[in-house]
């Protein structure tokens, strides 16, 4: 296993990186873990624009980064940052960040952004053992690393809050293993940045469950690993040399590719579908 | 029930039922684990949201039809719903001039801008509607919405959010992941997080009914108590329902507020693991059952299913309950972020 994970990710991926060139790849975190499931799927973005669920967790972000003391009431502040933020926003930006979104909305729809804002600041503060303090937010919600700057492959993972060598991300949903796969992304991008990490906690606002995980070899190996075989994937089906791999499993359901999937089709029509653990007639 | 108004409840609200959760959630996790027995990995996590749970009370057939089914179509009563819960969600959230609430096509406009900004397709419905149709949308929204800004007037609060969401992940399948994820969202949510709580501030939640009160409020007030309660370990002090009603232009609407007890929560822990039990069998492959009632009226296999004949003589408890819970929206399972 490498020690010097910068030079080991530079041998790796600075050749993706100049055959991307001038191009544009994101290799996040998400995509990274729905590889294993199918690779065209993971590799499509459905992004369509913010709306208030999208911008949740930055918009809890900048709430928490002014407010870290851990006495102001989150949920009243989440409003008033949508309105600071849409003030310092240009709602006719081409692409738009988050602020910019907000100040395209009149104050019924800020209020629905900072609605859904509200209850995730108020779940991640509810989730944490003491308040923020000194602790740096990280407020668009991600670290990045770049194997070549004048290129356009970037992989990324989201990371919340930083305090001392503890990261700690936040994500949607219950735990379960993937959790190891968010911890993972995190503690390496940030070891890419020359920045040590000894744990991670991962938590889980809606069930207010914490996940800790300490950073050893093993863990930044199987991330980097990942990442690896994401970006490999992914570059290639930039370029146009290799389409990404179509997998068809049960994810094939909701699955916006469908349409132009044969075997996804063929799938679903061999295939029971659960919703939620029930079995549908096919 | 009563018309007091939902800020004179929450002032009068006091901390310190703090009923303990661990045992509850011990005995759901047993029951969790007993239930995925023969269930294949490839169905779990068993999700059952609210509706969910209801449904598989009531037939397990309407459950997995229900489940089944698309998308609502945007009727009339469902999109008035949905305008009425934003237009609600805004002025909880102090978000909303008095000006607006008094001009019925201003409080459309804004409670439209509401949706796009969660890009919200039933809210979006609204606007196709033709002239008379939005006119009475407006004035409707404008009633509706009306009553809940007079019960709310002046509300005590700290930390109040809406469309709080909860998640109880329950025993633990093969590769780690819950074996099942009860669900919920709850309308209006206050008291700062236990770590964060001034002694004596209490912790409350609210749903907000688009048009009427269930018939049985107490059940319903008791799952949102059992969801909050699993979560954050120990159970909140009270639980509202609030409806509008038919009251005129001074209305507050009607609250049903309710403590919580020890014995509300057994008793919304026994129903959510008779559904486990329910949906732990289909999961394994079992025929579902078929079990006609009032509930026969919305269930998508109606034209198809054999003991829905003759529903329609079955005891309806309360036409306006159904009518109610067809308002209601499914709570998604969708993982949004």
């Amino acid at each position: 296993m490498p020690s010097d994970w910068v030079g080991e990710a530079r041998r790796v991926f600075l050749p993706l990186a100049m055959r991307v060139g001038g191009g544009f790849v994101r290799v996040d975190a998400h995509t990274v873990g729905r590889m294993d499931e199918c690779p065209a799927r993971a590799g499509f973005s459905d992004w369509t624009g913010w709306d208030a669920a999208k911008a949740r967790r930055q918009l809890t972000l900048a709430v928490l980064h002014r407010h870290k003391d851990g006495t102001t009431d989150l949920a009243a502040a989440a409003l008033d940052v949508a309105d600071e933020l849409a003030a310092e926003g240009n709602a006719g930006a081409a692409r738009p960040r988050v602020g910019d979104w907000l100040a395209s909305l009149d104050r019924a729809g800020r209020a629905m952004a900072a609605r859904e804002a509200g209850w995730w600041a108020a779940a991640v503060a509810g989730s944490l053992t003491r308040p923020l303090g000194r602790s740096q937010v990280i407020t668009d919600g991600s670290v990045r690393w770049q194997p070549d700057r004048d290129t356009g492959l970037t992989l990324t993972a989201p990371l919340d809050v930083v305090r001392g060598g503890l990261l700690l991300v936040s994500a949607a949903g219950p735990p379960g293993p993937s959790d190891r796969h968010r911890a993972g992304a995190a503690a390496l991008l940030w070891a890419l940045l020359r920045r040590e990490a000894a744990e991670v906690v991962v938590v889980h606002p809606t069930s207010r469950v914490r996940v800790r995980m300490r950073v050893d070899e093993a863990l930044l190996q199987e991330s980097f690993d990942a990442y690896a075989a994401a970006a490999t994937a992914l570059v290639q089906a930039a370029i146009g040399a290799e389409p990404a791999a179509r997998l068809p499993g049960r994810w094939c359901g909701g699955c916006p590719l469908l349409a132009d999937c044969p075997e996804g089709q063929d799938w679903c029509a061999t295939h029971p579908r659960w919703v939620g653990g029930l079995p549908l007639r096919a | 029930m009563t018309s007091d108004r939902l800020s004179s409840w929450i002032a009068g609200l006091r901390a310190g039922g703090h009923v303990p959760m661990a045992e509850h959630r011990a005995a759901l996790d047993e029951a969790a684990r007993q239930a995925i027995a023969g269930v294949p990995a490839d169905a779990l996590p068993l999700r059952l949201p609210k509706r969910r749970v209801a449904d598989l009370v009531r037939c397990p057939r309407l459950a997995v039809a229900s489940a089944g089914a698309g998308p609502a179509v945007p009727s009339v009563p469902l999109v008035m719903g949905r305008l009425a819960e934003l237009g609600a969600h805004i002025v909880v959230l102090g978000a909303i001039d008095a000006a607006v609430l008094v001009s019925p096509d201003d409080l459309l406009r804004a409670v439209e801008s509401a949706g796009r900004a969660l890009a919200d397709p039933l809210a979006a419905a609204a606007e196709r509607f033709d002239d008379t149709a939005r006119a009475n949308a407006a004035d409707d929204l404008a009633d509706r919405v009306g009553q809940l800004a007079r019960s709310w007037v002046r509300s005590p609060a700290r930390w109040v959010r809406c469309e709080e969401r909860f998640d109880v992940p329950l025993a633990t399948a093969v590769g780690g992941a819950p074996a099942v994820v009860v669900s919920g969202r709850v309308d209006v949510s206050f008291g700062a997080p236990p770590l964060l709580r001034p002694a004596g501030e209490p912790r409350g939640v609210v749903e907000l009914k688009s048009t009427r009160l269930p018939l049985d409020p107490i059940e319903e007030s008791a799952w949102y108590a059992l969801l909050a309660g699993l979560v954050e370990g120990v159970a909140p002090d009270g639980t509202a329902l609030w409806a509008p009603d038919e009251g005129g232009p001074n209305s507050v609407g009607r609250l049903a507020a309710f403590p919580v007890s020890k014995a509300s929560i057994v008793s919304a822990a026994s129903r959510l693991e008779d559904a486990m039990v329910v949906a732990g069998e289909l999961a394994a492959g079992a025929k579902p059952a078929e079990r006609p009632g009032w509930w026969c009226a919305a269930c998508p296999d109606r034209a198809v299913c054999p003991s829905s004949e003759g529903s329609d003589d079955l005891a309806v408890p309360d036409l306006l309950e159904l009518a109610s819970s067809l308002d209601d929206q499914p709570d998604g399972d969708d993982d949004a972020f």
